[in-house]
């Protein structure tokens, strides 16, 4: 996890919208933690069931990064498996496949451009990037000690990209992701948690002429301005990412009806651009480092028996910085810091309504110095949200969720833009066929407009997924 | 496990997860100047010095990042900033201001910039006349197409004295051999006696070298064909070569089709049966005189009029003698169209990385 992730992350924790919801799904843009201590589950799961479902992801519009594609189409069929095993712990096995159109990507032959290191493969055209690949995830929680329990996940993902012009570069991301997780928890519900992950992402690039005729020529770029040039009829680049994450977790009922909650993350990852040089040996062209700590803290007080409610304050920074390696020379260095806070509230209406309402402000610092582009920049922005949301049962069978917001952003460092409004939304719908099968239908939706160097943009994401729940004994 | 020990585990990995991390460097990239002055002496009496700054001259700085050209201010200085740190080689050149078949020209080599000092060069210009015929374009690489198809190469000869000049005898060699074990490559002075190892092609202009038959006027270019013929009819985006003023022509080989419109150069070595081509990407040209006519034990670099040696890659080893070129000029991709060719016409400094360039387009007959 990088600068994208990060930030996902902060916005996440503020607005309480998910980026994972509209993200192209790459391992570096997912949320902080990357997964849930696997020591909560045999406290949290409490069925045995089987989830599966499609799910179509769209995003498109001018309001975008000089790297990013077009225009975007995903296809996932992801499946859920979780058994209680009772004394014997509980386990959760999660299987997917993506397809991904990536549609006028621009000279990178990257799966993601802007990880927030300064290395990036290029050439010189405009293609479609076809992406596709697996993801298998077990999760295990088993009890110890009354009241006690550990957690061990790993996860594998491969991904392979190629490129439809040029260089048909052909991309294969591996990502190994595997930890344990600790988590004791009183009968009153106070809790303290510790999660330790371990991440390994490389990125292979092999650029080749599809005929074996032509020479491909790449661009290995440091920084925005300069870039080394290799051209051969075949060239080979790794991108290799080694981190680790720590995420510690508390719950302490200060009284009855007052309970504080805290969250706190610590991340580091090293990340190295490394060329080929004879059949085993590789040279490290560049390095990065990442390092990012987070952190939250909620009061949540109950009024009465209908009504909850929530404030929170979060912080957090990130610090990460690019050498050359054969020179020892700084060449990229950048910091970003997110503090802000967030009230909410929740009603019950009645025993089948609920409302509630989240209202989030905070403000987003970023550092840049690109000493290579001699090029550097500051920002410091607002960004302030209202949403509202209400779940109900209707006819006393489906239950109905749905949730309205908007944000403003001086400035979206995820997506490129200034003075960027956002209007998002989303349904949920949920219909139990049987008693033990249970069909679920959702919908989300975020498009919003900013302002780029040269015009007024705009961008939409939406996705739709249908999922079957068969719970089992 | 005890929790004590849990505890001292989880802080030693921890300590030895930061022990283990990279040190950020202090040192930053993208500080460095260079100032280069270039002067130049215009006087045409040996006598009497007339040093005057080289305004307006091209700076041209090439290092790993590539190719980047300045001109120079009315004082003859180019200040550039913020440079990536590299080693850079710099070249200047400029014409003079009044006899066109004259340039000045200065390079300087290796020069490391490092992170922040700023480097000051004066390089004094030195007078190169367009002494005769020079290579001025190579087409080797082949049009667009997905045939494999590169029989469209040619080279360019160009004069650029204001003589006349003639091709009687005259040789164009491809030197490509002296690959064996212990040997240095093509086109190295293996036995220190003065001549280059490696010629695979030899092919000879007719007529006996100091003849006069076959003249070549100032300004004139000299197109010598691979294949003289019309090489659109088999890929659409090749080049009309049945009108060149020379051909290759292997008259030992069975398969070598001759254009009876455009005289030939024939081939002097019996033993070699196929037709006139050369490297894509990689390969050694040589025009000598002719005056050496046993090309077995090489050929004498005194006869050698021009020599380009020329690669795909900036890393790749030279092995052309120094005496012949100082450097060599940068390929472009094969089956891309693109040709080499020199920056000014017959402008020949004796260092083809200067002195050539990549053109998206060949020329042939033409600049």
């Amino acid at each position: 996890m990088k600068r994208a992730t990060f930030i996902s992350l902060l916005l996440f924790a503020l607005t309480g919208s998910s980026p994972a919801q509209e993200s192209t799904r790459n391992s570096l843009l997912r949320m902080t933690p990357v997964y849930q201590n696997p020591a909560c589950l045999f406290f949290d799961e409490v069925s045995s069931h089987t989830l599966l479902g499609p799910t179509i992801r769209t995003i498109d519009g001018d309001m975008r990064r000089l790297y990013d594609p077009g225009s975007l189409e995903e296809y996932e069929f992801s499946s859920q498996v979780v058994r209680i095993l009772g004394s014997k712990g509980t386990f959760r096995a999660n299987a997917s496949y993506v397809y991904e159109n990536r549609n006028e990507v621009w000279s990178s032959l990257r799966m993601n451009a802007y990880e927030g290191d300064g290395f990036l493969p290029a050439d010189t055209t405009l293609g479609n990037f076809r992406i596709s690949g697996p993801e298998v995830r077990f999760e295990y929680g088993y009890e110890i000690l009354p009241r006690f329990a550990v957690g061990f996940i790993v996860n594998y993902r491969l991904m392979d990209g190629l490129k439809d012009a040029f260089t048909n570069a052909h991309t294969i991301l591996r990502s190994v992701d595997y930890g344990g997780g600790v988590k004791l928890q009183t009968e009153g519900g106070d809790c303290l948690a510790l999660m330790i992950l371990g991440l390994d992402d490389q990125e292979r690039i092999e650029s080749k002429s599809n005929d074996d005729l032509r020479d491909v020529e790449v661009f290995s770029y440091r920084g925005d301005t300069y870039a080394t040039r290799r051209r051969s009829m075949t060239l080979e680049e790794m991108l290799r990412t080694k981190g680790i994450e720590t995420a510690l977790e508390f719950r302490y009922h200060l009284a009855s009806d007052w309970t504080i909650i805290g969250n706190g993350k610590f991340f580091f990852s090293g990340f190295r651009s490394l060329f080929p040089s004879g059949y085993l040996v590789e040279y490290e062209d560049g390095y990065s480092q990442f390092r990012s700590i987070a952190g939250e803290v909620i009061l949540t007080h109950k009024v009465g028996t209908d009504l909850v409610l929530r404030g929170g304050c979060t912080g957090g920074s990130a610090l990460s910085w690019s050498r050359i390696s054969s020179r020892q020379l700084l060449f990229w260095e950048w910091d970003a810091a997110d503090y802000g806070g967030y009230i909410d509230g929740k009603y019950r209406l009645s025993e089948k309504t609920h409302l509630s309402l989240l209202a989030t402000i905070g403000n987003i610092t970023t550092d840049s110095s690109k000493y290579i582009d001699n090029r550097f920049t500051t920002t410091d922005g607002i960004r302030y949200g209202v949403r509202a949301g209400i779940s109900t049962k209707v006819m006393d069978v489906a239950q109905v969720e749905l949730m309205a917001g908007i944000q403003h952003l001086d400035f979206d460092v995820m997506r490129g833009g200034k003075n960027v409004n956002a209007l998002e939304w989303n349904a949920l719908v949920s219909y139990p066929l049987t008693p033990k099968l249970l069909l679920m239908g959702g919908y989300y939706g975020d498009t919003r407009r900013g302002d780029l160097p040269s015009k007024r943009a705009s961008r939409g994401a939406h996705s739709i997924g249908l999922s079957i729940k068969i719970l089992q004994d | 496990m005890t929790r004590q020990g849990f505890i001292r585990t989880v802080c030693i990995l921890l300590l030895a997860l930061f022990l283990a991390c990279d040190e950020k460097p202090v040192a930053v990239d993208g500080r460095s100047s260079i100032t280069v002055v270039a002067k130049m002496d215009t006087s045409s009496d040996a006598t009497v010095q007339s040093i005057v700054p080289a305004r307006n001259a091209q700076v041209i700085f090439t290092s790993e990042y590539g190719v980047r050209t300045h001109i120079a201010d009315a004082l003859g200085r180019t200040i550039v900033t913020n440079m990536p740190a590299s080693v850079y080689a710099i070249s200047v050149r400029a014409p003079h201001p009044i006899d066109p078949a004259i340039f000045f020209v200065a390079s300087k080599e290796n020069i490391d910039l490092v992170a922040s000092p700023a480097v000051a060069e004066t390089l004094f210009l030195q007078p190169i006349s367009a002494s005769g015929l020079v290579i001025n374009e190579i087409y080797t690489p082949g049009p667009v197409n997905n045939i494999f198809y590169f029989y469209d190469q040619f080279i360019e000869l160009y004069n650029a004295s204001n003589d006349v000049k003639y091709l009687d005898g005259l040789q164009v060699s491809r030197v490509s051999g002296n690959n064996e074990a212990g040997q240095h490559g093509p086109g190295y002075d293996e036995r220190g006696d003065g001549q280059i190892q490696g010629v695979t092609y030899i092919f000879q202009f007719p007529g006996r070298p100091g003849g006069h038959q076959y003249p070549v006027q100032p300004r004139q270019f000299v197109v010598l064909a691979a294949s003289a013929i019309d090489h659109r009819r088999m890929v659409s985006t090749s080049i009309d070569l049945s009108r060149a003023d020379w051909e290759f022509y292997n008259q030992y080989s069975a398969t070598d089709v001759d254009n009876p419109s455009v005289p030939n150069l024939l081939n002097q070595r019996s033993d070699r049966t196929v037709e006139f081509l050369i490297n894509l990407v990689s390969d050694v040209i040589v025009v000598s005189s002719g005056a050496d006519s046993v090309w077995q034990d090489g050929l004498r670099i005194d006869t050698i009029l021009d020599a380009v040696e020329y690669h795909s890659s900036v890393t790749v080893r030279k092995t052309l003698d120094s005496r012949c070129d100082r450097s060599f000029a940068l390929s472009p991709p094969r089956y891309s169209g693109q040709s080499m060719r020199r920056r000014s016409p017959g402008m020949d400094s004796n260092n083809s990385r200067f002195d050539f360039e990549i053109t998206t387009v060949c020329t042939p007959g033409k600049h």
